[in-house]
């Protein structure tokens, strides 16, 4: 087996994880301690003057309250423009959802032995689309119902508020066992089966960044078309095929997974403005790959 | 279900692919959970549509109208964070729909107008007015109970801790008036006042 080249983006990609958790931690801790410069967390946070909002659960609350608040408008943009250009990158570098996912997919990985781990994609796959189903569906019941729905389970937004209230008031609420019932589903049934599929909030931000500047690019003359460590190792979380031009894709969320692994160097982030995907080339390694199998 | 599906299912038991008629009882059972879960949803309306907020239980300064409120909220617990006293307190998860909203419980902890809540509110769930305008509630005083009132003592705590002293609540021959047009309800009062078990005063939310 080839020697695994060394780890270029995750490093990095696993400390800016790492420090928006810990931001979720430090923030009550500093309010506490009565200073108030940052405030709040992903569901709407405050950097002094900056104010960050949640697209979902802004664009939920101004559709059931039916009243353009200007200040909320303004607070949506900096993470519309940053999914406009980077595309889902909270989900696969800010999320701390994420990262409890990703742990615990690192250690069913570690736990599987070889021989499973070649099964380590769970045959549970629900369509891809479903994501769209999801959004469209909970943004209607959200109307229906006439609160944010997403803003009651959002998992970035139960784990700052159980931190919050943890840190505040030394207790735990019960939200947490969503948390904990997300991670049994994925670790169980479904790899990262809420984030693949179920997850509105993420739906949205790869809605708006289908067509972002950062994509992984595949060049098609590197890659070994035999190779497919990128989905032997079952690399990608979002279960894409990198090969086959996906980190393209819509789902990608541009985490670079797939960019540290190649060995052939046939992946790169590449910085496009808004030129669409060469058709021909995906036609062509998809018709290949269904002859293959 | 009919008798002759069941027979049917026994009879082609042997056969290891499940039939469609195979599959009757779990869809009855399906069925009987969904009619539970119907009954439960139906029950629960109540109880997730009711809300938190009553008497002495407010929305914090500057809320918009409580049937507004869940529609604006987008529960980011800010409000809750940069409060000084501690006054906001985010709602748990037994709160139904209400989960992760704000409430102040007045006599726990009152709200004393810093309107620091309202210069964060993201969504316009809290609008950024100022302390007289806060429009919490409005509070009354018991006259039965109330020292000042029955003659046990020269009572006047609601009247020291108003933050808008002189304006919401006056004294008026030793005796605290509440003044209608002034009074925002923050429940300062409330927590102020010295008669047990039940205060003397309480603050009633404004109508949804």
């Amino acid at each position: 087996m080839k020697k695994a080249k060394k780890a270029r983006i995750k490093p990095y990609r696993r400390t800016v994880q790492i420090l928006s958790l810990l931001l979720l931690v430090a923030i009550p801790f500093l309010n506490l301690h009565g200073w108030n410069g940052l405030t709040g967390w992903y569901q709407s946070l405050g950097v002094f003057k900056l104010w960050i909002a949640s697209p979902l659960e802004s664009l939920e609350s101004i559709l059931t309250s039916r009243h353009f608040y200007t200040v909320l408008l303004v607070a949506m943009l900096p993470p519309v423009v940053l999914a406009l250009v980077l595309g889902r990158v909270f989900c696969s570098w800010m999320c701390p959802m994420g990262l409890l996912s990703e742990w615990a997919d690192e250690i069913k990985r570690r736990l599987l032995t070889r021989r499973r781990a070649r099964s380590f994609e769970s045959k549970h796959r629900l369509p891809r689309r479903t994501l769209w189903f999801v959004l469209v569906g909970e943004i209607l019941l959200s109307l229906m119902v006439g609160t944010s729905l997403f803003s009651i389970y959002s998992p970035p937004g139960i784990i700052g508020r159980e931190l919050a209230r943890a840190i505040f008031l030394g207790t735990l609420g019960g939200e947490l066992l969503f948390i904990l019932a997300i991670l049994v589903f994925e670790f169980l049934l479904v790899r990262r089966g809420f984030c693949r599929y179920l997850c509105p909030l993420g739906a949205l931000l790869g809605w708006i960044g289908q067509k972002r500047s950062l994509k992984v690019q595949l060049d098609a003359a590197k890659c070994a078309r035999g190779c497919r460590l990128c989905e032997q190792g079952k690399m990608c979380s979002w279960g894409l095929l990198p090969r086959c031009g996906e980190g393209e894709s819509i789902y990608c969320t541009n985490c670079g997974d797939c960019v540290d692994l190649c060995p052939f160097d046939a992946l790169h982030f590449v910085w496009q403005m808004g030129k669409p995907v060469p058709a021909g080339r995906r036609v062509e390694l998809w018709a290949e790959e269904s002859e293959a199998s | 279900m009919p008798r002759t599906s069941s027979k049917a299912s026994a009879d082609r038991a042997h056969s290891s692919k499940p039939t469609p008629e195979s599959r009757d009882i779990p869809r009855r059972d399906f069925l009987r959970l969904a009619g539970l879960a119907a009954l439960a949803v139906t029950g629960g309306v109540e109880h997730v549509y009711h809300g938190p907020v009553g008497r002495n239980h407010l929305r914090p300064p500057g809320a918009v109208r409580e049937r507004d409120f869940l529609a604006t909220c987008i529960r980011c617990g800010r409000c809750a964070e940069v409060c000084p006293y501690r006054s906001i307190r985010i709602l748990g998860p037994g709160k139904g729909l209400h989960v992760g909203t704000p409430l102040i419980d007045a006599e726990k902890i009152p709200c004393y107008l810093c309107m620091k809540c309202v210069e964060v509110c993201p969504s316009g769930a809290l609008k950024p007015v100022p302390a007289e305008e806060a429009g919490m509630g409005l509070a009354h005083i018991i006259e039965d109970t109330c020292w000042a009132y029955n003659g046990t003592a020269l009572c006047r705590a609601c009247y020291d801790i108003c933050p808008l002293k002189d304006r919401a609540i006056k004294l008026e021959r030793l005796k605290p008036i509440i003044v209608e047009e002034a009074c925002v309800g923050c429940g300062a009062c409330v927590k102020a006042c010295p008669v047990t078990p039940e205060r003397a005063i309480y603050v009633d939310p404004p109508k949804p």
